[in-house]
């Protein structure tokens, strides 16, 4: 690598690296679910093992993830505070992702400048620009590509050894690792169509990998698998919220969210080369797309989460792209224009990059400081055994600040009647009437109310509707407001 | 002497190419993971077999399960009890075994077939003068595979079909004709179990013949393919053959298939991917084209009926078997991957199997529920229609000797729309008629099945109702009594 791109490439990832932590210092907390691996990590550097059975969370549960994020940052946590941790960790490890683009990028196109542009586009994704969310994402995102470097450098026994390590980590943080392995089995199929030769170390590699994988997830999430049949899938999410977790693809938010630049130069990559004899190469990154918009399409991952992986692949697509403008301006009449083709690039990129950044930053779904201030207070102020109602995306708050039991998280798997819960949930935000909130109570054993100001402007309403008479009272008056419950209501009703 | 160097380098060509070799042996007679295995092949697979077999049914005995899990030995037993025909070929022998030695014995039927079952399959394979590493792998699959423990385990059908299968091919590799001829009698005997079960048998006779006897007289072949045509086809429209027998499960088509997704068998994970890498493979080897058919038949059956699974496994089994040979007898240009790959593999396998063995012994029925159905059968009167859920109704037959609403494998739309009102209704306007018109006083709830229902919506809230009376418990299996308003029930409890 030569020394100017080199040092670009050093500017981009420290101009990356000093706008996501100015950022994410710049909001106060962390995004609701980042509560739930702090929590984790929290576990870990006081007993060494992961919280597989959370007595907190919805009344006591047991709880099954992949832990390699979390001994990760653990590992950090023992000698920085946890939620500097919680901000720093996840930004400087999406802040690789330039680089590691960078070296994609260069391996497809053998050239510095496309490929210092995908590190800008990659640096810059607003996808990734959940500055303040602390999740196994943050990993995983840098690892897959990593693991994707290493499977098209497979020739060389160092990488082989290096590709091994790295998927077997990968899996070990995230079961999204699928992408990859469909992605590798789309290349293997299209390979095949198109007559190409596939390297045989690159076929051994798959059928390890599937394996490896597979192995894992077995191992982890038996319970799951034999209580959920092929229901594992959805996560338990409740039918409610599968529209949320699973909305079909809306293209307006897929061109903000990824950028609309990288989009249409991948789109266009990618319909070129299906209709030219690609290169091996691009067709492992075409493949990787494939497999992405087929999952997304069945809706059986994340449509945000897919769309991030979407996006990087675009971003290294852009390389190609660019590469394939340049050649083109030059056979043009106007070969001159060539020379003005990487500030507007920049600009163009700048100007479609960084406002939706921000935006998403701003977007973000964090509690106010007057909501952590309540959640803490719940601590001192409560027996160890209460239990306490508060959001769905509140409720790792309740089990981190408050340490007492929660009535939901967004932790759905492996809990019976989960949509009953989310009803029932819903039931306390909307109902009326005080004997069935009493009853709900009585039946979650929840003695504290907590009202946020996401709560109240969620369900648009400024108070519980059921409060009133002697069965309630306000212990602590904020934006937020907890209410002690005081009645218990005896089950004496016959059914309908 | 010092070797030349041109012999140095072809000594060190050679070392290495031997040691790139023995590297790349998994499934070789020389292999060092595989050979050990095949040099007491016997021994391994009859001590495997009777191994985790016996350990099944040690493991339900020392939880205080009954021996059988699953509705359909139950079924069988009945049929055995209540058949007085002897046109009721199937349940002759358990009718004879069942008069002679007590029930306790019972465990040893499903022992006997699985012996025999290999015994026919080893010596059918020398006499075809197969390879015996194939069949090795096979067999290593098969007999650790959930369906196959479950089937061999129970009083199935299964299980007798694939021993009167090999029984039959075993009698007519035979060289005397008349012994071959005499192959007809397991032949005519499997085709009473049901159509897609004796398609499955004629077209193993088509390919037997087509592979393995071109040679024999055209007249052996017919008459063992007609007659087995033939009796499939009177057995069907005379005796009203079922197109595939069961279910006696509630059937879930996935997990049913894959043993990992909790199913009541199936086969692992690992052995399914090995199946589909077997069966994208192994069409370009002439050897295997053949299996492709039985597909077409093992398929459609599956899904009509999971019951099916324990052929349609079998045809799966074969597939992984080719799939594992043609992986892993091909050399990798990364030999240390090939034996981490073979590792991952075993583990899978192992991992899926040991699985099995530790949910085998918590499947329907309990200890509990026995005890539960035994009192039913002690403290209810004679004529008193229980109500459950249709996978229970064996088992109310069997050990409570009740009538139940109907049973799984016959179901009537009716009885069927009758049982799903019931557990989904909440209104008690709606459930009582219904219960005082069926004349239906009694309702057997194990823990499963209240598991399964909301506690908020259907049957179980409405339980909270004084009409309703709970009559006896033990660990969660409960039996309720459903009271006429003026009426005093006239069970105590």
């Amino acid at each position: 690598m030569e020394k100017r791109t080199l040092y670009w490439l050093i500017a981009i990832t420290l101009l990356t690296v000093a706008l996501r932590i100015t950022l994410a210092f710049l909001i106060p907390n962390l995004t609701y679910d980042s509560y739930f691996h702090l929590r984790q990590v929290e576990h870990i550097t006081q007993t060494g093992m992961p919280l597989y059975h959370d007595e907190l969370s919805y009344g006591g549960r047991d709880i099954l993830f992949l832990p390699l994020f979390h001994y990760f940052a653990a590992l950090f946590a023992l000698f920085l505070p946890l939620e500097l941790v919680a901000k720093l960790l996840p930004n400087l490890l999406l802040a690789t992702l330039p680089f590691l683009v960078f070296l994609l990028s260069k391996k497809i196109t053998n050239e510095d400048t496309p490929s210092l542009i995908s590190a800008f586009i990659a640096g810059f994704l607003p996808i990734f620009y959940s500055t303040n969310r602390f999740s196994p994402d943050a990993l995983f995102f840098p690892l897959i590509l990593f693991t994707l470097y290493c499977f098209l450098h497979l020739s060389e026994k160092k990488y082989l050894y290096l590709y091994l390590t790295s998927f077997i980590l990968l899996s070990l943080t995230s079961s999204a690792t699928v992408f990859l392995l469909l992605g590798m089995g789309i290349y293997i199929l299209l390979a095949f169509l198109e007559n190409k030769s596939v390297r045989s170390e690159e076929k051994e590699v798959l059928l390890f990998s599937l394996f490896a994988f597979l192995w894992i997830q077995v191992l982890f999430f038996k319970k799951i698998f034999l209580n959920a049949g092929i229901s594992f899938i959805w996560q338990n999410v409740p039918s409610s919220l599968l529209q949320q977790y699973f909305p079909k693809v809306s293209i307006l938010s897929a061109l903000i969210l990824v950028s609309i630049i990288p989009f249409l130069a991948g789109i266009w990559v990618v319909y070129r080369s299906l209709f030219q004899s690609p290169h091996r190469k691009v067709l492992l990154l075409i493949s990787l797309v494939l497999a992405t918009t087929f999952l997304s399409w069945l809706q059986l991952v994340r449509f945000e989460f897919s769309l991030a992986f979407f996006s990087l692949i675009l971003a290294i697509l852009f390389a190609s792209f660019y590469q394939q403008l340049q050649e083109y301006l030059q056979r043009t009449k106007f070969p001159k224009f060539h020379h003005y083709l990487l500030p507007l690039t920049i600009v163009l990129l700048l100007l479609t990059l960084l406002p939706p950044a921000l935006s998403t930053t701003w977007k973000q779904q964090t509690p106010v400081p007057d909501e952590i201030q309540a959640f803490l207070w719940l601590r001192e102020n409560t027996p160890k055994e209460a239990g306490i109602l508060a959001l769905l995306e509140e409720g790792h708050l309740v089990t981190y600040y408050s340490q007492r039991h929660n009535l939901m998280d967004d932790q759905f798997s492996r809990i019976d009647d989960i949509d009953q819960r989310f009803q029932d949930l819903n039931s306390f935000y909307t109902t009326r009437f005080q004997t069935q909130a009493l009853k709900l109570l009585d039946q979650y054993q929840l003695q504290y109310l907590v009202l946020t100001p996401a709560a109240a402007s969620k369900y648009s309403t400024s108070n519980f509707n059921f409060l009133g008479g002697e069965c309630f009272k306000k212990i602590y008056s904020n934006e937020t407001k907890i209410y002690l419950v005081k009645c218990s209501l005896k089950e004496q009703e016959t059914p309908k | 002497m010092n070797p030349t160097p041109k012999n140095g380098k072809e000594n060190h060509n050679h070392h290495e190419h031997h040691e790139h070799k023995e590297a790349q042996e998994i499934l070789d007679e020389q292999s060092p993971y595989f050979a050990p295995l095949l040099r007491h092949p016997k021994a391994v697979l009859y001590g495997l077999l009777f191994t985790l077999l016996i350990l099944l049914f040690f493991l339900r005995y020392t939880a205080g399960q009954p021996l059988f899990a699953g509705g359909e030995s139950y079924y069988h037993l009945l049929q055995a009890q209540d058949s007085a025909s002897w046109l009721d070929l199937l349940h002759l022998p358990l009718k004879l075994f069942v008069s002679i030695f007590p029930t306790s014995l019972l465990f040893i039927l499903p022992l006997l077939l699985a012996g025999f079952s290999l015994a026919l399959l080893l010596s059918l394979t020398k006499r075809l003068e197969l390879s015996f590493s194939p069949v090795m792998l096979f067999l290593l699959l098969l007999l650790t595979s959930p369906i196959f423990l479950f089937k061999f385990s129970t009083l199935s059908e299964a299980s007798l079909f694939f021993f009167l299968f090999l029984l039959g091919f075993w009698m007519l590799s035979h060289e005397k004709k008349s012994v071959c001829y005499l192959s007809l009698l397991p032949f005519l005997f499997a085709t009473f179990f049901d159509v897609f079960t004796a398609l499955f048998l004629l077209l193993s006779q088509a390919i037997y013949f087509l592979l393995f006897r071109r040679s024999s007289s055209l007249r052996l072949s017919l008459s063992i393919i007609l007659s087995t045509a033939i009796l499939t086809t009177i057995n069907f429209f005379l005796l009203n053959l079922p197109i595939v027998s069961g279910p006696f499960h509630l059937e879930k088509t996935l997990p049913d298939l894959l043993s990992d997704l909790g199913g009541i068998g199936g086969i692992p994970l690992f052995t399914f991917l090995l199946a589909v890498l077997g069966f994208a493979l192994a069409w370009r080897e002439k050897k295997y084209r053949y299996a492709y058919v039985f597909l077409l038949v093992a398929l459609p059956a599956y899904f009509l009926h999971t019951q099916f699974g324990f052929l349609l496994s079998l045809v799966l089994i074969f597939f992984a078997t080719a799939g594992t040979i043609i992986i892993f007898e091909h050399n990798w240009s990364l030999p240390l991957l090939k034996k981490y790959t073979a590792f991952l593999l075993l583990l899978g396998l192992l991992f899926s199997t040991t699985t099995y063995l530790d949910r085998f012994s918590q499947l329907s029925p309990s200890g509990s529920e026995t005890e539960a159905l035994t009192w039913l059968k002690d403290n209810v009167p004679e004529n008193s229609p229980i109500f459950s859920t249709p996978e229970n109704s064996y088992y109310l037959s069997y050990f409570a000797q009740k009538e139940p609403l109907y049973y799984m494998n016959s179901p009537d739309s009716e009885k069927v729309n009758l049982t799903l009102t019931l557990l989904s209704s909440t209104y008690s306007s709606i459930t009582f008629p219904l219960l005082e018109k069926h004349q239906i006083s009694v309702l057997y709830l194990p823990l499963h099945v209240k598991q399964a229902l909301s506690s908020e919506q259907g049957l179980i809230p409405l339980l909270r109702n004084e009409r309703f009376k709970m009559v006896h418990s033990n660990e969660g299996a409960e039996v309720w009594v459903f009271l006429s308003p003026s009426e005093e029930t006239s069970i105590t409890s």
